[in-house]
């Protein structure tokens, strides 16, 4: 997309309907991805040090390595610049657009109810695991569509394991 | 009876004065899945009383309309008035004896 900067005849290329590249957006969302992974990852350690059952911790444990994990990819990615777009990598969608997916609609959750955590940390890792499918669409690029579709798939799986605990507290009359 | 309506028929449903049973819900919400789980036979158990549920995410004004903020949560109403409001998962014996109480 081209637009004229009125008063000159200049005229500049934009990627996105912000006027940001395609570059800086995804790298704010993938910042914005790390950061609620990290409150995600936080969450998980505030319901492991409440927890009594040891099978929950265990549950509990892996999906905060999951998250360090999926933290760590994002880094390297980042860093590395595997995820960096050539020029047809993208069919030009704008992810300012993605941005209110991340954003909760539910009220904060209650940090001293356990239920309450848990309904938040499902719904952050499906808000996530859209957007993060949505990305391993939109990218071409082998390397960083299989780095979205990975971390997509993560969030999957924490979901589940998220469904797994609340059954658990329920079949042990946790509430 | 149980069946998923939008808000302007939720909308409908309280001014004709209805007495029923809300639930919303969400798609991801698996807290949600388990109400419905014993919400459905239980509303055989009750068939003078209408059972509805509703998705949020469908039209998120919903929050907004019955001032709620998260999911899952159960309404009952009476006459068309809120009667009872349960926030989040309930085990299907204490929404039983919700039940009990709001309609004895």
């Amino acid at each position: 997309m081209s637009i004229i900067i009125m008063g000159t005849n200049e005229s500049k290329k934009v990627n996105t309907i912000s006027g940001k590249s395609f570059e800086e957006v995804r790298n704010q969302l993938l910042r914005r991805t790390i950061r609620l992974k990290e409150r995600v990852s936080q969450r998980y350690e505030e319901l492991y040090n409440q927890s009594m059952l040891d099978h929950v911790k265990k549950l509990l444990d892996d999906l905060k390595k999951k998250e360090s994990e999926d933290i760590r990819l994002i880094r390297k990615a980042m860093e590395t610049g595997t995820m960096k777009m050539g020029a047809n990598d993208s069919t030009g969608i704008d992810y300012g657009m993605l941005d209110h997916i991340l954003s909760s609609d539910l009220d904060d959750p209650n940090p001293n109810d356990l239920g309450s955590v848990l309904l938040s940390a499902i719904k952050m890792s499906n808000d996530l695991q859209k957007v993060l499918s949505i990305m391993s669409e939109e990218y071409k690029g082998p390397s960083s569509s299989n780095v979205f579709r990975k971390l997509a798939e993560h969030e999957t799986e924490n979901k589940n394991r998220l469904s797994e605990i609340y059954d658990e507290m329920i079949n042990k009359d946790y509430w | 009876m149980f069946s998923e309506i939008d808000l302007p028929q939720l909308k409908n449903i309280i001014r004709e004065g209805r007495t029923f049973i809300l639930d919303v819900k969400a798609e991801w919400c698996h807290p949600c899945r388990l109400i419905e789980k014993y919400l459905i036979p239980l509303s055989s158990e009750y068939p003078e009383m209408d059972f509805y549920s509703i998705d949020y995410e469908k039209d998120t004004s919903v929050f907004d309309f019955l001032e709620i903020g998260t999911v899952p949560y159960i309404i009952l109403f009476n006459r068309g008035k809120i009667e009872r409001r349960v926030r989040g998962y309930v085990r299907e014996d204490t929404f039983r004896t919700i039940m009990k109480e709001t309609y004895p």
